[in-house]
């Protein structure tokens, strides 16, 4: 079963070729080829991509900071070290791009918040370090929504980022300037962070491939904190073998993170095989019923094609039961912005951050500060995290939610005995228009939906592409497997990639 | 709800170190008690026979913690003092300089 070839928005501007490759094509591993067989310097590359950000970005709004010097330097480094034979991994002398939320040492990061605005991290993130290691060339820092707190990118400090499909409508969020700038050609790959779905989300509304990592998989050591228990990096690609390529660099343990998984993880590459016969895939059918999810009919018939994809491939599909998804949206809610209260008391106007200029005394040195540099979004959720924790109402919504929490868990095991992974939609429906929703915080919460239930239960998902609406936006389809069994999901999304959309088939 | 409300947010708004004005006031009294009403729905679900121990572990990835765990306490590398004290007056004396808590 083929798509057909998808019709590009009205903001890409697809004419411009990165080292002789279409945007379409601007894969790792076809980057990487041409990088092996000199046919392209790192530094020529990396030039490519800068200007092809200053032609673009003031459109788009990706980037917060782009580190053009840096970046030319470190190209340079990469191509001497690729020269004298001293470093080798598939991800060398590719240009990319990280969430604002990851802390680089000696690089603003600014969690897309006043509150940060010149907070200069001392050190780099663990996942940082290792696409350093790799040879990864950082080409700046992208937007996202305040704090994580969003599922669209509007509730930046700094700029809108429209999604490159359509400028009027939203990249999806909070890693919205992750998706887009992959989607755009502005970067090979880019990371993003996913406590609710914000990885996935925007993967799904940009035509990316995004991925959730198992909890614990990738350490959280640098990661802005927004709410402890849920939070994972993971990567935004072009295609499915590019994003096995990342989860290799940035996945494994780390000392510096005591909830990263002590676990040996396998080769993702090798989870890249067209096969699915005889894979069991689960259906939730609190997914699909129409039940006041909001889910487009488009969204409805992209996961039901895609069911037909996979059982014409050999494939098995069963419908499951995890009737606790019904209470995915609160559960997710009390316990995420009761961690995320707790993680932003260290935002006091004292040691980093913005400080108000304005103040007699401590009490309102620290009031101020953190009023005047934080959201209004920000501000609802901190409020709301310290009512569920709050004396008299902490064991009725926080105590209840963390059971409730355990009854998801438990019921997603017991599916999981049925079926090897979990599919359904990613979002609810296709990019809405910005500014459609963001007055109306519950109705934004609600796009969380399906995303929720894997951060809850700290499962691995991921979001691929499986077709477009009427309106030619993408719609993503999630895939969701057992803990610290990425390779299943990814096999699943490779053979799905490679029977529908032919256009990346690019080895 | 409605009517507690209001004391509920500025009750709220000083656990949290946050300053409102009246129009944000007015303006949260209303969302959040629609969120917090949203909130109730859980209440239906049903989680009874789920112990303590069962949730409150659920972050141990590596298995129950132990010493072993633990870094070892000895003196390694820190930061350099300039990377951690931006502002000016901080860099001159070493310290993070604030109001006087103490009358």
């Amino acid at each position: 079963m083929k798509f057909d070839e998808r019709q590009p928005g009205k903001v890409r501007i697809d004419d411009n070729k990165i080292a002789g490759l279409s945007i379409d094509e601007l894969t790792i591993s076809n980057l990487q080829k041409l990088i092996s067989k000199r046919e392209i310097s790192v530094p020529e590359l990396t030039k490519d991509m800068l200007d092809r950000i200053e032609k673009l970005d003031s459109m788009l709004g990706c980037y917060i900071n782009v580190i053009g010097e840096q970046a030319m330097e470190r190209a340079k480094e990469v191509q001497e070290k690729l020269d004298r034979g001293e470093i080798n991994s598939p991800l060398a002398g590719i240009p990319m791009a990280l969430k604002d939320n990851i802390c680089t040492d000696g690089i603003p990061t600014t969690c897309g918040s006043k509150m940060l605005a010149d907070f200069v991290p001392p050190y780099d993130a663990h996942v940082v370090k290792r696409l350093y290691d790799n040879g990864a060339i950082l080409l700046g820092k992208v937007n996202m929504d305040e704090f994580a707190m969003g599922s669209s990118t509007e509730t930046s400090y700094y700029k809108k980022t429209i999604n490159p499909w359509d400028p009027e409508r939203v990249p999806g969020g909070s890693s919205g300037g992750s998706a887009a700038a992959v989607a755009a050609g502005e970067a090979v790959y880019s990371l993003g962070s996913d406590t609710g779905g914000s990885i996935r989300n925007p993967a799904s509304f940009c035509g990316c491939v995004g991925l959730k990592p198992t909890y614990g998989l990738v350490s959280r050591y640098g990661l802005i904190a927004y709410a402890s228990s849920f939070d994972q990096i993971g990567p935004i690609t072009r295609n499915v073998t590019d994003c096995a390529l990342v989860l290799n660099a940035i996945a494994g343990h780390d000392p510096m993170d005591l909830t990263s998984s002590k676990k040996e993880h396998p080769d993702y590459t090798k989870a890249l095989v067209n096969d699915v016969k005889g894979l069991k895939i689960g259906i939730p059918r609190e997914f699909m019923d129409e039940n006041g999810n909001g889910m487009e009919k488009s969204v409805k018939d992209a996961v039901l094609n895609a069911v037909r994809v996979f059982l014409e491939l050999g494939a098995e599909c069963i419908e499951v039961s995890i009737p606790a998804l019904e209470y995915v949206v609160p559960m997710y809610y009390i316990i995420a912005l009761a961690e995320a209260s707790s993680n932003l008391a260290r935002y006091d106007g004292i040691r980093y951050g913005y400080r108000t200029p304005d103040y007699k005394n401590l009490e309102e040195l620290c009031k101020r500060s953190r009023s005047e540099g934080f959201g209004k979004e920000v501000k609802r959720r901190i409020l709301l995290g310290t009512y569920v924790l709050s004396s008299g109402y902490y064991d009725e919504y926080y105590k209840k939610a963390l059971k409730s929490r355990m009854v998801l868990i438990q019921q997603f095991k017991a599916a999981f005995e049925k079926c090897d992974i979990i599919i359904g939609p990613v979002t609810p429906t296709t990019a809405y228009r910005i500014g459609e929703k963001i007055d109306d915080p519950l109705k934004m919460y609600m796009e969380d939906v399906f995303t929720a239930p894997a951060n809850i239960a700290g499962l691995p998902a991921m979001s691929i592409p499986c077709g477009v609406d009427m309106k030619s936006l993408p719609i993503g389809l999630q895939l969701i497997g057992r803990p610290f069994d990425e390779s299943t999901i990814l096999r699943a999304a490779y053979t799905f990639e490679t029977h529908t959309v032919e256009g990346w088939k690019n080895g | 709800m409605e009517g507690k409300t209001r004391e509920l947010i500025e009750h709220l708004a000083e656990l949290a170190k946050l300053h409102l004005d009246e129009k944000e006031k007015d303006e949260l009294t209303v969302e959040i008690s629609k969120i917090i009403a949203y909130f109730d729905k859980l209440k239906r679900l049903d989680i009874s026979g789920i112990e303590a121990t069962e949730y409150l572990n659920i972050l141990n990835i590596n298995g129950p913690l132990s010493e072993k765990d633990l870094r070892a306490d000895v003196v390694s590398e820190s930061y350099e003092r300039e990377k951690l004290l931006t502002r000016p007056e901080e860099r001159e004396t070493g310290y993070y300089i604030v109001p006087g808590v103490l009358e």
